[in-house]
């Protein structure tokens, strides 16, 4: 039986389970928070309601209100953190506070007030030059973490906003819900740990039912589109290359494989093989760069899969260089490894020329590892387009995920890696199912097995 | 048709010519502070005498009696300069003439030094940034390379000794790992995030991890105790079977299936910055993604040799399994690991500048930086031309000495590639 084949078919949907969890995971690794990066209009110092309320807004239109996963673990004391505020600073400063005191209600209470004290600032009655001054006290309390410190920050905003002749009580609440942040007797919830089951009200699962149910990777960032609308033509003008790519490197890899293998040890070989270990050493950055020095190209490439031009051969010799060298070796050292072997022999002395023997008793021994090499050819030319586009400018895949990155889209850059990761798993596996239909050896032991 | 076998000298020669390269570059990377600089070796300004390539930011100011090397009251660029020593190259952070052509020289702060590979459009010299473009993807090989053996090694030797049966853990023995790991992620984890990033702006992660790991040690053998203590019965006491084997093949699928490079390029974006820490990040990240052909290696060899009668000898004779796997296994698993090294070596260097070409956080110094310096400047053509050498000479070099090592470990040497 073949093992390997059936225990991969087997294990593949656990495989992409683990590699949804990866990506989704990669494509929350966010540095900067979009929903806050959409607001980018409102100014936090001068209108800090407006700011949150649009945040708040945003984060429920993307969907990321929501709980990560299906299961969070979490100290006992909290409950949610990141909807209290606004951006990551002064959420970890709430959280430090929180792990400080362990007391939900005081840190919510704490924050609830310092709202308060800042939507003072949008106040239309507020003297000239007031607002800044404010903000000059409540951005250090939004970051810090110091019960006493906090006190201390409350204190002269109180003074300040009685010296201005602002309403007071805002500050008064500040000062009170400052006193009660002093680590106290619940301190011990924040080292309990608590399992919180959020079941399908959370982000992973809408990303993946999404994907399941109606192929939809979910929504760009930046524009609101969906990811497999925007990532279309971009991956028609990749699979363009790569899909010539990987036909040319086969072909290539066949040709001057077996006839390296057959013409073995002649000048013409020898110089060949030289060319290709060379052919291998070249960086793919590098080859394209003197690629793209030889001959410049504009980037302006059509998206069709059969619509070629003059100026894609740099690219796409780019494309293909890599895989090509190394399936040729591949077959040639498997076909001198056959010629080895008693049987070739055995067909040489029967009468069959080298060339006749090569070709009719070891290509089809020498073919079947190749062809599960081969699999790994196609993924490894869609990730590489990372490089080469960007070499290029060309506006495929790997281009568009750059950019996605750059501009913290990261929706579009899981789609990416899920399609990138999809594609690997399915080459291996068309691989070994060629491998097992193609080598009768394994088909009959299956056979007198079953 | 029979090959002719080739002559074995001119293979030793492109083997000896691998390994003069990999020396000069080894050289290169370790004298590249030495001899390309922007600081002098000594310095005889304003009436004292400085040695500001060895102390940099020295400030002191000068005590009765305080011997020459410590004398630094003020910086010695304000000084008048009497006389220098000069390190023979220029240094990377100064700009000179713009794109001079190879081999010439100029003129600056009274310093006359020497372009050997000219200089660049920005005015950067090339030889210097070649320089220390040489010591970054050196450190990065060795540190990435070091890792991706430690990992392989580690797993592929328990994989292949352990296998699926070899290895197993009484039934409470699981529940106390069950309970304990989470919690190690939760204690030493989850709780101690903000201590990690206070060890993190200050520069003192050492006592931190020491912390994590006590923790984490303590929970384990805690629980492993109280385990022991409540779960008598014999239903508890039945071992399990570990199939670590089948975990770790699982685990090398799984690395097969995933974008490497895209992978890598999305962390530096999510996680990564342009110092000293985001470079880390990203060797510890390329070494966590390429350590699949070591491991596979490695479980390989290990089950082979394992299968062989003068194993089963040194069982019966009782050895422990440490000393088994020490003394009779590795020695043999080792001599093909050195090939798989050497060509992970290559890949990680052609890894190391993809991920510089692309100027990703923390990769930004390599050799690959400097070509992206080049792209779409055809006038440009030593910026092109050296960097991409270097690569490829370096790469050329690691596949050349592992091709020879697998030939002499197959016992071909004179058989081509």
């Amino acid at each position: 039986m073949n093992r390997p084949f059936y225990s991969r078919l087997l294990w593949a949907p656990a495989v992409l389970l683990l590699l949804t969890w990866i990506t989704f995971a990669l494509g929350r690794a966010m540095k900067q928070d979009p929903a806050a990066a959409s607001c980018g209009g409102l100014d936090p110092a001068s209108s800090p309601q407006a700011f949150r309320e649009c945040r708040t807004r945003k984060l429920k239109e993307y969907g990321l209100d929501l709980p990560v996963f299906y299961v969070s673990v979490s100290a006992w004391a909290d409950q949610g953190i990141a909807r209290l505020e606004p951006d990551p600073e002064s959420q970890d400063a709430a959280a430090r506070l929180l792990h400080r005191s362990g007391d939900w209600g005081a840190v919510e209470a704490w924050v609830a007030a310092r709202h308060e004290a800042e939507a003072l600032n949008e106040a239309p009655a507020l003297p000239p030059g007031m607002a800044a001054a404010r903000w000059r006290i409540l951005y250090p309390l939004s970051r810090s973490s110091d019960p006493a410190a906090l006190a201390q920050f409350a204190d002269s905003l109180l003074l300040q906003d009685r010296l201005a002749g602002l309403p007071e009580d805002p500050a008064r609440r500040l000062q009170a819900s400052a006193a009660r942040l002093i680590p106290g007797a619940s301190r011990w919830k924040s080292y309990v740990p608590c399992i919180r089951w959020h079941g399908t009200r959370s982000q992973y699962h809408r990303w993946i039912s999404g994907i399941l149910l109606r192929g939809d990777l979910g929504r760009s960032f930046q524009n609101q589109d969906p990811v497999g609308k925007s990532l279309r033509d971009p991956m028609l003008r990749t699979l363009k290359f790569s899909l010539a790519a990987l036909a040319a490197s086969l072909a290539f890899g066949l040709l001057a494989g077996f006839l390296g293998a057959r013409y073995a040890g002649s000048l013409a070989d020898r110089i060949l093989t030289q060319f290709i270990l060379l052919l291998e050493s070249v960086p793919a950055v590098w080859g394209a760069t003197l690629l793209l020095i030889a001959m410049p190209v504009t980037g302006r490439t059509a998206a069709g899969l059969l619509d070629w031009r003059l100026e894609d051969v740099p690219p796409l010799l780019a494309y293909l260089y890599g895989g090509f060298g190394y399936l040729a070796l591949a077959l040639r050292t498997a076909l001198l490894e056959e010629t080895r072997k008693p049987w070739f022999r055995t067909a040489l002395g029967k009468g069959l020329s080298f060339g006749q023997a090569l070709w009719r008793h070891a290509m089809p021994q020498a073919l079947l590892p190749w062809i599960a090499l081969t699999g790994g050819i196609f993924p490894a030319l869609v990730s590489g387009s990372v490089v080469i586009e960007r070499i290029f400018t060309l506006y495929g895949m790997g281009w568009h995920m750059a950019d996605a990155a750059a501009a913290n889209d990261m929706m579009i850059v899981a789609g990416f890696a899920l399609l990138n990761g999809l594609l690997s798993i399915a080459g291996y596996l068309i691989a070994d199912w060629l491998h097992h239909a193609l080598d009768p050896l394994i088909r009959y032991a299956h056979a007198s097995a079953a | 048709m029979p090959m002719p076998p080739q002559p074995e000298a001119r293979i030793l020669l492109r083997v000896r010519l691998a390994c003069g390269w990999l020396m000069l570059w080894a050289a290169a990377a370790m004298l590249a502070p030495l001899i390309a600089g922007d600081l002098p070796y000594r310095a005889d300004a304003g009436g004292g005498v400085w040695y500001p390539l060895f102390q940099p930011g020295k400030t002191d100011p000068v005590r009765p009696g305080e011997p020459a090397l410590r004398h630094s009251l003020k910086k010695w660029e304000a000084l008048p300069l009497r006389a220098a020593w000069w390190p023979p190259l220029p240094g990377i952070r100064k700009t000179y003439t713009r794109s001079l052509p190879p081999g010439s020289s100029s003129r600056l702060g009274g310093r006359t030094v020497w372009h050997g590979l000219g200089t660049d459009a920005a005015g950067h010299d090339l030889l210097a940034a070649m320089l220390h473009g040489a010591r970054v993807s050196a450190l990065t090989v060795l540190t990435a390379g070091g890792l991706i053996l430690l990992i392989g090694v580690a797993a592929g030797a328990l994989a292949g000794y352990a296998g699926d049966r070899r290895l197993s853990l009484s039934r409470r023995g699981v529940a106390a790992m069950l309970t304990a790991v989470p919690m190690c992620g939760f204690y030493a984890g989850y709780l101690r995030r903000f201590a990690w990033e206070d060890a993190l702006a200050a520069r003192a992660l050492v006592p931190e991890l020491l912390i994590r790991t006590g923790l984490s040690a303590a929970l384990l053998a805690g629980c492993a105790l109280l385990a022991r203590m409540l779960l008598r019965s014999p239903w508890w006491c039945r071992s399990v079977r570990m199939p670590v084997d089948s975990l770790l093949l699982r685990v090398l699928e799984l690395m097969q299936a995933l974008p490497k490079l895209v992978l890598l390029f999305v962390i530096a974006l999510a996680a990564g910055s342009a110092d000293q820490s985001g470079y880390f990040l990203m060797l510890a990240a390329i070494a966590l993604m390429s350590w699949d052909g070591v491991a596979r290696l490695v479980r390989a060899e290990t089950r082979r040799i394992m299968e062989l009668p003068y194993i089963e000898a040194a069982r019966a004779l009782g050895l422990p399994p440490a000393r088994l796997w020490l003394r009779h296994v590795w020695p043999n698993a080792r001599a093909s690991l050195l090939v798989v090294a050497v060509f992970a070596a290559a890949g990680i260097l052609l890894l190391e500048s993809a991920l510089s070409y692309l100027q990703v956080g923390g990769m930004q110094d390599g050799w690959g930086s400097l070509l992206t310096e080049a792209r779409g400047r055809t006038a440009d053509w030593r910026v092109a031309i050296f960097p991409g050498l270097a690569i490829c000479c370096s790469v050329l070099a690691f596949n050349t000495i592992g091709g020879h090592l697998r030939r002499r470990a197959a016992g071909m040497p004179g058989a081509p590639a």
